[in-house]
């Protein structure tokens, strides 16, 4: 017999009282220990749900390396960037809200051939596609250009992955709808804002936890066959689903989705040292933060709900590994090319002007 | 003194003076490099045509040719402008940055990036907004009639690019002369007889041929400045 019990050596942090009520939401510390630390120099790449762009955001204000493998061509205006969807995640794959989704991009990035099986639904003359139907503000002009435009982000979705050390994915939803034939997933439910419903061939599909687990496990599989030496940082996203398509209530419905992912991405961290996971749903959505980060609709994360996770992200990210060498980003060489050649061009267009004056 | 044209732009506007020289017409130009533009430090000025903001030479030239011809404004003389302002160049150097394709070019280099036509044509329009509304300030003052460059062995982000130009300049309701409209279908580049020895402009001969055409074609339509001389 023994006082000790295996809750007398816990640290302060275990301890709701010292951990939470007595440091209150804004003192609350080691919220994050991070599973494995990171070279100075690390390259991220960010996919996920709508959350993950405030991940992407967030490195490029940092200064951080953030994987930006289908960029928009040079001296893009950032309204334009914008209009077109570019800059958001590491490649123009939009928000990819499934577990289910995240496989099949995977598989596209494996094998961007693969993208002529992925489904392209016709609106009005245009086309787009079911992968990302809102990509382009007035979608593509043929089934055709749509394939090679998504062959185009398979092709940078595997560049960013061969190029990150680490790979952040914000787990978004659970429900999702797929083809009931081919099984190919949808980004959105077919006839909300793009395509058109077929209720013999689109299924409803509220993935459990065992499903989940194993399109992350085959996303995994195929992201290490692209790179063995990826690591990969889950999030939950804490923005409650717009609409249910299950039979509950949706406050129900999404405490139900959260909640499977949440338990997914433990699930990976736990038993994988390269997969860690980090608190941003609790951040949000815990009783600390009372429900003061959501904007009057309930639902949107507000700026101040956003930077107080990132706070906490950047306070425990480790990056105490030495700096790789990382070969040199094509693109700069690209770039310094191109900015020689419009020397040459302009130094030969003022010499043929200068030659003009002085002929006359 | 009355004129047949005034010929105002980038450096291809210098084979057009060329040529409208060696065709006979009488001409006032004004030709400033690609920079000049893009920077646009070179603008619309309603009293006097156009000015410099930085470069009081320019404005020196502005104002001889405002009084050779006998106005303030060198667009108020009656005659057409004539004006070369793709600045193509510079357009298709900041779109390779990141080996950015045109949707007509395969897509076999794995490093490729397509952007989708509906980008490349407001991508192109941005960039080109402010000579595009140069273009369209002049139009309301004088007659116009924009010249594209001449194709010089483009590639197919600069054929692209071109192509984007030219038809905005016709939604516009400008008058356009492209040279490849005299030149037989499927030719995509000037012969090398028309090519300067820099590999980047027209030669005279070129605007000796282009301005023939556009003479026969109305573009530029003789005003008897040329015939009175």
């Amino acid at each position: 017999m023994t006082d000790a019990n295996p809750y007398s050596s816990q640290p302060p942090k275990s301890f709701w009282r010292s951990a939470v009520a007595e440091p209150g939401l804004y003192r609350m510390s080691d919220l994050w220990t991070p599973a494995f630390s990171l070279p100075a120099n690390a390259r991220f790449a960010t996919y996920g749900s709508c959350f993950a762009q405030h991940i992407s955001r967030a490195l490029q204000t940092r200064d951080l390396n953030w994987v930006n493998a289908e960029p928009a061509p040079g001296k893009t205006s950032a309204a334009l960037a914008a209009k077109y969807n570019y800059g958001v995640y590491s490649a123009r794959t939009a928000n990819i809200y499934t577990a289910r989704a995240l496989e099949t991009w995977i598989e596209l990035a494996e094998d961007p051939k693969l993208t002529k099986s992925i489904e392209i639904w016709q609106d009005g003359t245009r086309f787009r596609d079911s992968l990302r139907p809102l990509i382009e503000p007035d979608g593509f002009a043929s089934r055709e250009e749509a394939h090679t435009m998504l062959r185009s982000t398979a092709k940078a979705c595997r560049r960013s992955i061969e190029d990150a050390e680490v790979l952040v994915f914000t787990m978004g939803l659970t429900e999702g709808f797929e083809h009931a034939e081919t099984g190919q997933p949808y980004a959105l439910c077919p006839g909300t804002v793009a395509g058109q419903f077929d209720v013999d061939l689109h299924v409803f599909r509220n993935y459990g936890f065992t499903e989940i687990l194993a399109s992350m496990n085959a996303a995994i599989t195929g992201m290490r066959r692209i790179n063995p030496e990826i690591k990969l940082l889950l999030t939950v996203s804490p923005v409650p689903l717009t609409a249910t398509a299950s039979q509950d209530h949706v406050l129900v419905a999404t405490t139900y989705s959260k909640s499977v992912l949440r338990a997914v991405a433990g699930e990976l961290a736990r038993n994988d040292p390269s997969i860690d996971y980090f608190p941003s749903y609790e951040i949000i959505s815990a009783p600390p933060a009372r429900g003061q980060f959501f904007e009057p609709n309930m639902r949107s994360v507000s700026p101040y709900g956003v930077s107080l996770v990132m706070e906490h992200f950047f306070r425990g990210l480790d990056l105490s590994e030495p700096a790789k060498d990382h070969s040199p980003d094509p693109s700069v060489e690209r770039r310094i090319s191109a900015e020689k050649e419009m020397e040459a061009e302009d130094l030969a267009c003022e010499e043929l002007l200068l030659e003009d004056e002085n002929a006359h | 003194m009355p004129i047949d044209a005034l010929v105002i732009g980038d450096s291809h506007s210098r084979a057009l003076r060329s040529g409208c020289n060696a065709n006979g017409l009488k001409i006032q130009g004004f030709s400033a490099s690609g920079t000049n533009w893009i920077d646009q430090t070179l603008r619309f000025d309603r009293k006097r045509g156009l000015r410099s903001t930085t470069n009081r030479g320019m404005n020196r030239r502005f104002d001889k040719i405002a009084e050779a011809v006998g106005v303030e404004n060198i667009f108020d003389t009656g005659a057409p402008a004539l004006i070369s302002l793709f600045n193509l160049g510079r357009l298709s150097g900041g779109f390779s940055w990141h080996n950015h394709h045109v949707p007509e070019e395969d897509d076999r280099d794995a490093d490729a990036l397509h952007v989708s036509p509906a980008f490349l044509r407001d991508y192109v329009l941005e960039q080109r907004r402010f000579q595009l509304g140069l273009m369209k300030r002049i139009s309301v003052r004088s007659k116009v009639c924009i010249v594209a460059p001449p194709p010089i062995n483009p590639s197919p982000a600069s054929r692209a690019m071109r192509r984007i130009l030219c038809e905005s300049v016709r939604d516009m309701k400008l008058p356009l002369v492209d040279p490849l409209d005299f030149m037989e279908d499927g030719t995509v580049s000037l012969p090398p007889e028309h090519i300067h020895e820099d590999g980047r402009h027209g030669n005279d001969a070129y605007g000796t041929w282009l301005v023939g055409h556009m003479i026969a074609a109305g573009a530029i339509p003789k005003s008897g400045a040329s015939d009175a001389a």
